[in-house]
């Protein structure tokens, strides 16, 4: 609430005269101040009006990309040619064309299922979410990389890290393990747990049911293309042999100068990219990169997009792009700068000075010298998934969705990796509707600090969350050794006042809205020292 | 990318584009809508009708201009249109202008909390309300409020320092006590 002071200040200074009646004129505006009412903004009316609002154009339109998507890609590897097109052709129909000959696995397809149809949503054990933990605390150091001790430490699987307090990285210098000489310890720094306030507009829960989305893995006609392929003889072993013959997965390479590698995975119906390493040119010139070489966003955006229109991959089921700039033009800082004023080193750093057999000049290392600013030769960037007009992000707040990583030095995609195909089974699910339920369980979600090595400093802050975004929530069920690929929603809060001091400290929380995450086992701890 | 360009991208068919800055907007139109009309299922049909009015007039909006202020044009003439549907003798651009025991839909909560207040603030001009209630109660600048309402900024101060003086004639000794007492607790 503003400050009243403030406002009658600000009154006095328009019209001086009101201050003979100062008392009253705090009444009025303390009055004008406490009768402000609830709106009862309701997150579930603003969803329904979004997706009116992007319904308004004409919808999106089946589009049978084979022909270009396909063509695109020129020159396949002469065995596959040997083989006969036509095995290409029902190769590539499997995976994208599972349903009309209308449709393809581009063209977003919702079948309503019933309510829970997909069971408890945190069903399923043994998930392991090391290499994931720090993108989840939105930094982009892996846990790997710190060299701590710790072999992977399981999570409950589907309970997903939302809560999970980042521990304060002291310095925030990523110290690679790589560069720890034999024998070398890495101590322990303090550990600081913040527990989340919410400091945003009033918000009301009111949405009791939401539709959580489950992508259909169909591979039927992957059977199809195994059959096709039963009759090719490699003169080795005779296919014809096998019976119930499912194809899983396939590559074709573009036979040419910087030519690509199409994955196909019939399983999960997913197609990534990448070069044909034989045939890029770039990999043989390692002059390193300067600051002229890296292009603007735009650039980089209009590179990525020029991609999608020439390759026939539809643009229409994805949001704005997102470029991750973690690496870009991050200098590698000097020895004084991270020790500050104390002139203390800082517990997780390498003395150099001490370990003759690492070089100065390795990535990660700490040097006395000024070193040159690193300048990486690609740039990732993620055109998030839209379901319904929602946004996908992962759980740890990251973009979800078609990703690209783009050359600097060739100014030209790369690889992508996540085209998937579209087709989802939607069930309805009871959602958290009340804010303190909601509050207590992302606090809930603490480290445990019996898991904590002796000697460790704890220390304790708060940090304030902003008003959240209805999005969509990334989530992975396993069940029957099987891993469910859902889309929850959920609510995403910006973190309005990070911790100063603090390197990779997350932009925002996630918290998932089906009443199943309440009910989830508590995760082990995860820590990061 | 700017307001700017994403408002040319909506011009350029792109509705997504649109969808961004609904985002950042619907918030602050939904409850200056609400603070009008003191009832949710009228101020989500309003602030439905606002955004779908400002998508299909968006070719006529000059990107020189503020887009939230064109915004708040649209629902503030929404709401007017609303209840002159009405079918009223008096002209009423909102719930204030309306007698309490009308048969007019409101939130009830709404109206207890409101009660005191609307005495005196039927007393005052719509003008004056809408810059009362965008400057106390969502704390926009006076540039916003000015682009708003359509008048200079220091127009805008004049007319709000002169609301509160209209406010303080009509301000009863009890109540002066009782507020005191309650923000002094």
């Amino acid at each position: 609430m503003k400050n009243v002071d403030q406002i009658v200040r600000e009154l006095f200074e328009f019209d001086p005269s009101l201050k003979a009646h100062e008392p009253e004129i705090r009444t009025i505006v303390s009055q004008y101040l406490m009768s402000k009412p609830d709106t009862k903004f309701d997150i579930a009316f603003v969803k329904a009006l979004r997706a009116k609002l992007l319904s308004t154009t004409e919808a999106p339109v089946a589009r049978p990309i084979v022909s270009s998507f396909i063509s695109s890609f020129s020159h396949f590897s002469r065995a596959l040619t040997l083989v006969g097109g036509a095995v290409v052709v029902v190769l590539v129909v499997a995976v994208l064309f599972p349903g009309t000959e209308t449709s393809t696995i581009f063209t977003q397809q919702f079948n309503t299922v019933g309510k829970n149809s997909f069971g408890t949503l945190t069903l399923g054990e043994g998930a392991s979410h090391k290499e994931d933990t720090a993108l989840r605390m939105g930094g982009s150091n892996s846990v790997s990389e710190l060299g701590v001790y710790a072999e992977e430490t399981p999570v409950a699987s589907g309970m997903p890290t939302i809560g999970m307090i980042a521990p304060d990285m002291a310095g925030g210098f990523s110290g690679g393990s790589s560069g720890s000489a034999p024998g070398k310890l890495i101590y322990p720094y303090p550990v600081t747990y913040y527990e989340y306030v919410y400091a945003g507009d009033e918000l009301a829960l009111t949405e009791t049911e939401g539709d959580v989305y489950n992508r259909v893995k169909g591979t039927f006609r992957a059977r199809e293309a195994a059959s096709a392929l039963k009759g090719f003889n490699l003169g080795l072993i005779n296919l014809g042999a096998f019976g119930s013959m499912k194809l899983r997965y396939f590559e074709i390479a573009e036979d040419k100068a910087n030519g690509y590698v199409l994955n196909v995975n019939l399983v999960e119906g997913q197609i990534s990219m990448y070069p044909n390493y034989e045939q890029w040119t770039m990999y043989r010139d390692y002059t390193p990169l300067s600051e002229q070489d890296m292009p603007s966003d735009e650039k980089i955006i209009a590179i990525a997009e020029e991609f999608l229109k020439d390759y026939g991959i539809p643009r229409d089921m994805y949001g704005d792009p997102v470029i991750e700039h973690n690496d870009f033009g991050v200098p590698i800082p000097l020895m004084s700068e991270v020790q500050g004023a104390s002139g203390a080193a800082p517990a997780m750093m390498v003395d150099v000075a001490s370990t003759p057999d690492m070089p100065p000049e390795m990535p990660g290392a700490i040097s006395s010298k000024p070193m040159p600013v690193y300048y990486p030769e690609n740039v990732t960037v993620t055109f998030p998934l839209l379901i319904k007009g929602d946004v996908v992000y992962e759980d740890g707040g990251l973009p979800y969705g078609l990703q690209m990583t783009i050359s600097i030095r060739e100014k030209k995609v790369e690889s992508f990796y996540n085209l998937v195909s579209q087709e989802y089974d939607v069930s309805s699910y009871d959602l958290i509707t009340d804010m303190e339920t909601l509050m207590s369980f992302l606090n809930a979600n603490t480290v445990d600090e019996t898991y904590l090595p002796e000697g460790v400093t704890i220390e304790r802050g708060v940090v304030k969350l902003g008003t959240p975004t209805r999005v969509l929530m990334h989530h992975y069920m396993y069940t029957d050794n099987k891993s469910e690929e859902l889309f929850v929603p959920a609510l995403m809060f910006p973190i309005i006042d990070p911790p100063e001091g603090s390197y990779y400290f997350p932009k925002s929380v996630m918290v998932p809205l089906p009443k199943d995450f309440l009910n989830a086992p508590s995760p082990r701890p995860i820590i990061m020292y | 990318m700017t307001e700017s360009e994403r408002i040319e991208k909506v011009k350029a068919g792109d509705t997504r584009a649109f969808a961004t800055l609904y985002d950042v907007y619907v918030r602050h139109i939904y409850d200056f809508v609400y603070y009008k009309t003191h009832h949710k299922q009228t101020a989500e049909d309003i602030t439905s009708e606002t955004f779908i009015k400002a998508l299909s007039k968006i070719q006529q909006f000059d990107n020189t201009r503020s887009f939230k202020a064109w915004l708040y044009v649209i629902a503030r003439n929404t709401i007017i249109d609303h209840y002159r549907t009405s079918q009223r003798e008096v002209v009423v651009e909102d719930i204030w202008d309306i007698e309490s025991d009308e048969d007019i839909v409101r939130d009830a909560d709404t109206a207890m909390k409101v009660k005191e207040l609307s005495k005196h603030l039927k007393k005052l001009s719509p003008i004056q309300r809408d810059i009362l209630t965008l400057r106390l109660w969502q704390e926009l600048s006076y540039k916003e409020i000015a682009d708003i309402v359509g008048k200079s900024e220091a127009n805008c101060k004049v007319i709000y320092s002169r609301a509160i003086k209209t406010l303080k004639e009509n301000i009863s000794p009890a109540l002066m006590a009782l507020v005191l007492t309650l923000i002094t607790h």
